[in-house]
């Protein structure tokens, strides 16, 4: 694997495209650790997996269809509760 | 009559079947139990008085007219990740504070349909990443056994309940050990079930692939009863699969002829010699029963914890972009634009759930991907590939649930690494998507304080009745045993 740290300006720009806010103080702690964190991880790099295929879930990866008929669903009303909506609409940032 | 609160599933149930108890009394008889102990061992976020109560009414009806139900008037808690419509959810988050679920998971609605009730909400590290709840936005739980000990995490919340006497059962989710470790830490059967075997559907993702809902209980017959109320395929999650095994069947068989391996690559170095004295101890008792015991070896198990980390960090990077204020927890101010809001709000989320979304992404990034997240999902095949060898010649596997007993607050929070470490046993197990139970075996007492201690027993994919066969006839040679603990310590 390759010798790459992630540095503090890597994880204010990572942050940045993931539209999390960290704080200074927070970058500093996480590049300390994600570094120390991918050092230990590049063990991995030690072994042979040549030939094994990745695994993304345990069970069979199978599309689960249902008939094609209305069922009752949850009210827009109670939904709603949780979003700050207006006349029907939930309300998002300006883009 | 024995107090309510020690009273076990089936025994409250059958009680209040009978009509020789109300689900009313055992419901106040839990809500006093939870005000007079929560303050000191924050188990509970959010206490449901009066829908706990309502709900015990109508179970009392159904009674009357006459209904049988397996959990009737069950007191259960369920982790605070797992929607119980009308209460809040908040995932042990600050990101989420304000949220109520608007619906049922399929686990609860299962377990009401069974006559049980939801006292609360329990403890967890934010959005189920930790273990020991110390990175719960809400302050940890405390571990009935000892003041200064972690309960474990992060389902940590619901192991304090039951063991604290607080609740009968409870629901947790184990994504990498998260039911495992808080039941040894405070003394419980903790079922990890096969991948499939329970819906996730209500269960707010951290990492899908890998976590399933599990069990909290203090005998193998409440964690049966709880269990089989919840168990069946769920149209609503489409990797959920029936089983065709009953587990009443499972409780009934003997152990007799059966072969348990002992992982060698768990059992070794740096195993604290009280955990190894009870798996040692417990092998014996099996063999007792006409187990044959040997040696199993999953030769690459030690790279687990780096794959597993990087798998559930990846998945909670993506599971969690859904977190951007808007329709759930915490909301926008609405004064910038919306790269600016979704920052603000989620900035809310904890250091240690920052550094996963991070490092998830980045292991997810475009140049990385194969050589970090590619790498560790090869990586599962080649364990799902050694453990299938080994239950070629074992049924069950058993090996120490945690490396040392209950460690001490503060004591691992500084390093991550450390922190992780503490899973090293029970990742495994989740990579390769198995059925996984702790059992409780014996205390060790150390400077006059006694812990418990736990073992695990792994069995074959789907095959989740083998751990209540070897469980229960533990159980009933009385090796394991779980009882309600006063703080701090007190067993009764």
């Amino acid at each position: 694997m390759v010798e790459e740290n992630l540095d503090y300006l890597k994880v204010i720009e990572l942050a940045r495209q993931l539209r999390v806010g960290v704080t200074e103080e927070e970058a500093k702690i996480i590049a300390k650790d994600l570094s120390k964190v991918l050092e230990y991880v590049r063990r991995l790099g030690e072994l042979d997996l040549e030939g094994y295929e990745p695994t993304y879930s345990v069970t069979p990866a199978k599309s689960v269809l249902r008939d094609d008929v209305a069922e009752e669903n949850l009210p827009v009303e109670e939904v709603f509760v949780n979003a700050v909506g207006e006349k029907g609409f939930i309300k998002a940032p300006k883009i | 009559m024995e107090a309510v609160f020690k009273m076990g599933a089936s025994r409250i149930a059958s009680a209040v079947n009978a009509g020789e108890l109300s689900a009313k009394e055992v419901v106040t008889a839990y809500l006093e139990r939870i005000a007079e102990l929560n303050g000191k061992l924050n188990a509970y976020l959010h206490v449901n008085s009066t829908g706990a109560r309502r709900a015990a009414s109508s179970v009392d009806d159904l009674v009357v007219r006459g209904e049988k139900l397996n959990l009737a008037g069950v007191p259960v808690a369920v982790k605070d990740v797992i929607s119980v419509r009308g209460l809040p959810i908040t995932c042990g988050s600050r990101v989420l504070r304000g949220y109520v679920a608007p619906y049922d998971a399929t686990v609860v609605n299962r377990l009401k349909r069974a006559g049980a009730i939801v006292l609360g909400t329990t403890n967890t590290d934010e959005f189920a990443m930790g273990s020991s709840t110390e990175n719960s936005a809400y302050g940890a739980s405390r571990n009935p056994w000892a003041e200064d000990r972690v309960p474990g995490g992060s389902s940590g919340g619901s192991a304090v309940a039951v063991s604290g006497g607080m609740a009968t059962a409870a629901l947790g989710t184990d994504t990498g050990g998260s039911v495992r470790l808080p039941a040894c830490f405070t003394g419980l059967f903790g079922l990890k079930p096969s991948y499939g075997a329970l819906s996730r559907y209500g269960l707010v993702s951290y990492a899908n692939s890998l976590e399933q809902v599990g069990v909290f209980a203090r005998s193998v017959d409440d964690l049966a009863l709880v269990y089989s109320a919840m168990l069946g395929a769920d149209p609503k999650d489409g990797t959920t699969t029936n089983f065709s095994w009953s587990i009443r069947d499972a409780l009934s068989r003997g152990v007799e002829g059966l072969r348990l391996g002992v992982v060698v690559e768990m059992s070794g170095e740096g195993i604290h010699e009280a955990v190894s004295s009870a798996l040692s101890t417990t092998c014996k008792e099996l063999e007792r029963n006409g187990v044959s015991v040997g040696e199993a070896s999953i030769k690459h198990m030690g790279y687990s914890l780096e794959a597993y980390y990087l798998i559930a960090m990846s998945e909670a990077s993506s599971n969690l972009a859904r977190f951007d204020g808007v329709r759930y927890g915490e909301h926008p101010a609405f004064e910038g634009d919306w790269n600016e809001e979704y920052s603000r709000v989620r900035s809310l989320f904890g250091l240690e759930v920052k550094r996963r979304i991070i490092l998830g992404a980045f292991a997810l990034s475009a140049g990385y991907q194969e050589m970090y997240y590619g790498r560790a999902s090869r990586f599962r095949t080649l364990l799902i590939h050694e453990f299938r060898e080994a239950f070629k010649q074992f049924d069950v596997l058993i090996a120490p649930t945690s490396p040392t007993p209950p460690f001490r607050f503060g004591e691992k929070t500084q390093d991550p690494l450390t922190m992780y470490l503490s899973d090293v046993d029970t990742v495994p197990v989740n990579l390769a998507g198995l059925p996984a139970l702790n059992v409780p075996v014996g205390t060790f007492t150390t400077d006059g304080t006694t812990l418990p201690l736990g073992v695990q027993l792994i069995a074959p994919y789907g095959r989740d009745d083998l751990l209540f066969t070897v469980a229960s006839q533990l159980e009933r040679s009385g090796l394991s045993s779980a009882r309600v603990v006063e703080p701090w310590g007190r067993i009764v």
